[in-house]
């Protein structure tokens, strides 16, 4: 316990004599700032702490459209962009050279020839810089807990509720920041590699759900060709130019020999989609099998935006953009079901049935892994 | 009782290097006991044995009674290693709480320690100050102030006074002169041999991973050096009437009856110490000339 607390005061002393960490901090505090300028009462808009009013019909205090809104708007860009990427980003940055600078020679000299076990040494410098890469994303949560509160005037304290997955989330990349850097002892090959490897978790995760993706709605296709829809009585095809060409030159000769030729023909692209659905699913098998030890980043972020908007709720810039039109929420929900099932499913909406349970166990379980190399690492080598 | 024991001490670094070839030393409680030898001869890989912070290949070792790796021994040790880089962004007090912390000890004890230790090594009046401001000298002294700070049995210094001036080198001479009073073992290193000299019960020659010669500077001599000085012209074979010559004690005697048979004025007859350094360099001369 001594050891965890020297090395809690000790990293919090190192943060504070950086200048990213603050700039860090600066950055989140600012967020809040903003966050927290913009206030809503009966009759509209309050900008600047109520510097500014302006009236508006949809976006008052008690709207659903401003319900709708505000919650995509953090769910979408605070939690989507903010904590997922950037805040991750910048932790990453502001502590990638605490471990390379710890394990410097002639500064862990000192700490091994301490009466303490190599393991605690690690661990507790690892939770201690863990606890203070979370400051900034715990000052923004906090922050958008008052600023919903000056808004929509009520404590929405399931926010608070994402903190523990954004830890989760940037533990995980913070464990191999932290095995990379022990390996190198370079800050920077610790940073470069680790983006690049959250790179590459992201990639999986894409490849994943695009082939899945690809797969379900290879099945409707088969299906239809199966049930005879494909004939193009009406227009409702939307999908993909060749297939739009194919579609009016089979109107152009619709007759009974034509009939006859497209029962050989959908024997044939039955055959060549069901191919295109087999290796569909098998992409969709590796990529999975490559991911079950990978932590779930997108998976943890889905979490966290369930606990703030319904899943059907439409995306923050379509609600935005049709209540500032002046149109009812409804519509906006309507247009952004539509719109998500183009744009949002090919990256993540084809949600992956898996419990949250395999979510963050998984992930738990990457870092546990990571960790106990680096570990193990430390406490083989020469120093 | 030993404060440092090591029987065979093997050491085979990563690539290949034998860093320590078989190293046996004792170390007894309450001296002071210097090890040289020359830059790359294995010092700090032996201290880094001793204190864990390098895993032995082969042999035994152990610091006050208990092998290497007892952990509750290590609280009863003091240790500076060579280039330590303690973190810029503490002030020197800082710096030794933070280490007393580390070391198990409560905040009483640690907080009357370090002010004791702090004005021990004249570092009070810059104690509040970072030391990312220090010079090379107070950073060693902060650093001495932390090897102490448990009031250890044993304290372990790796080059303690590299890079300090020689101002600072007496005063922190005279510091390890003033902790062994209170019963501290020292165990130092040094490839500067004027260091040792002069504070050193007892000494080791170090060179190419293996202990040459140990024990008192005295003993290490095996021949005592002697000074004759007498009134007249030299008598005998003797080249001048001052004369500075290694030899035993019977043939110092007959130097003597020399001289005074011929009716000369003996002015001076003394043993003197045999320099460190002369020990050193024949040992070096030596093994040089083992493998031509
Ligand atoms: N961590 C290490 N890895 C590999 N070789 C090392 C390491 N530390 C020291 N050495 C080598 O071991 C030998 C002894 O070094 P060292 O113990 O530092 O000598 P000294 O302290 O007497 O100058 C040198 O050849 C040095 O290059
Ligand atoms: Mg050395």
């Amino acid at each position: 316990m001594s050891l965890l607390i020297a090395m809690l005061i000790d990293t919090w002393r190192e943060l504070t004599s950086r200048f990213l960490f603050w700039i860090v901090l600066a950055i989140s505090a600012f967020i809040v700032l903003l966050l927290t300028s913009v206030g809503f009462d009966e009759t509209g808009i309050s900008l600047w702490w109520g510097l500014s009013h302006s009236e508006h019909d949809l976006l008052r205090r008690g709207t659903r459209n401003l319900d709708v809104v505000y919650r995509a708007f953090f769910s979408d860009v605070l939690v989507g962009f903010w904590l997922t990427y950037a805040a991750t980003f910048l932790g990453l940055i502001s502590t990638a050279s605490v471990f390379p600078d710890f394990l410097s020679g002639g500064g862990v000299d000192m700490l091994l020839a301490k009466p303490r076990r190599r393991a605690s040494i690690f661990m507790a410098k690892f939770v201690a810089s863990l606890l203070f890469a979370a400051v900034p994303v715990t000052l923004v949560c906090l922050g958008v807990l008052l600023s919903m509160r000056m808004a929509l005037g009520v404590w929405e304290f399931e926010i608070l509720s994402a903190l523990p997955y954004v830890l989760l989330f940037y533990s995980s990349l913070f464990a191999v920041c932290v095995l990379v850097g022990t390996i190198t002892r370079s800050a920077l090959a610790s940073l470069l590699l680790t983006v690049v490897i959250w790179g590459l978790f992201l990639a999986a995760s894409a490849v994943e759900s695009t082939a899945g993706f690809a797969y379900d709605q290879i099945q409707e296709d088969i299906e239809r060709v199966q049930n005879g829809d494909d004939v193009p009585k009406n227009k409702r095809r939307r999908r993909g130019p060749p297939r739009a060409v194919q579609v009016e030159m089979e109107e152009d000769d619709f007759d009974q020999a034509s009939l006859e030729e497209s029962a050989f023909d959908r024997a044939a692209r039955l055959e060549s989609l069901e191919e295109f659905a087999a290796n569909a699913a098998l992409t969709e098998r590796i990529a999975s099998a490559i991911r079950w030890p990978l932590p779930k980043g997108v998976e943890i972020i889905d979490l966290m935006r369930e606990r703030i908007t319904p899943e059907d709720d439409p995306n923050f810039f379509i609600a935005f953009g049709m209540t500032m039109s002046g149109q009812p929420i409804e519509l906006a929900e309507t247009v952004g079901s539509l719109a998500d099932q183009v744009t949002d499913n090919i990256l993540s909406a084809r949600k992956v049935r898996r419990s949250n349970r395999y979510v963050i166990g998984t992930t738990v379980l990457f870092q546990a892994i990571t960790l106990g190399l680096a570990i193990g690492w430390f406490t083989r080598r020469d120093y | 009782m030993t404060a440092i024991s090591t029987q065979a001490l093997e050491k085979s670094y990563r690539g290949g290097i034998h860093a320590l070839r078989g190293v046996d030393l004792h170390v007894e409680r309450g001296e002071i006991f210097g090890l040289i030898g020359p830059n790359g001869a294995g010092k700090s890989t032996l201290v880094k044995v001793l204190l864990t912070i390098v895993r032995r290949t082969a042999g035994s070792a152990s610091l006050l009674g208990q092998p290497v790796g007892h952990r509750p021994t290590l609280a009863k040790i003091g240790f500076l290693p060579e280039h330590h880089r303690m973190p810029r962004y503490l002030t020197g007090r800082q710096a030794v709480l933070y280490y007393a912390r580390l070391l198990g000890m409560t905040k009483r004890e640690r907080e009357r320690r370090a002010d004791e230790m702090i004005e021990i090594v004249g570092m009070a009046q810059a104690a509040h100050r970072k030391l990312g401001t220090y010079s090379k000298g107070m950073q060693q002294r902060i650093g001495l102030a932390q090897a102490f700070v448990n009031e250890p049995e044993l304290v372990v210094l790796d080059e303690p006074t590299d890079g300090v001036d020689p101002v600072g080198r007496v005063e922190i001479r005279e510091v390890l002169l003033r902790m062994r009073e209170r019963g501290t073992a020292i165990f130092l290193n040094s490839h500067l041999l004027s260091e040792l000299e002069t504070v050193c019960d007892r000494v080791a020659i170090m060179l190419e991973g293996t202990i040459r010669r140990q024990g008192t500077p005295a003993e290490l001599a095996g021949k005592t050096k002697w000074r004759l000085t007498y009134q007249g012209d030299p008598v005998g074979p003797h080249t001048s009437n001052d004369l500075s010559f290694e030899a035993e004690d019977e043939e110092a005697q007959r130097q003597l009856d020399l001289a005074r048979q011929q009716g000369r004025v003996i002015t001076h007859f003394a043993r003197e110490a045999v320099s460190l350094e002369e020990l050193f360099m024949a040992e070096v001369r030596d093994q040089k000339g083992d493998q031509p």
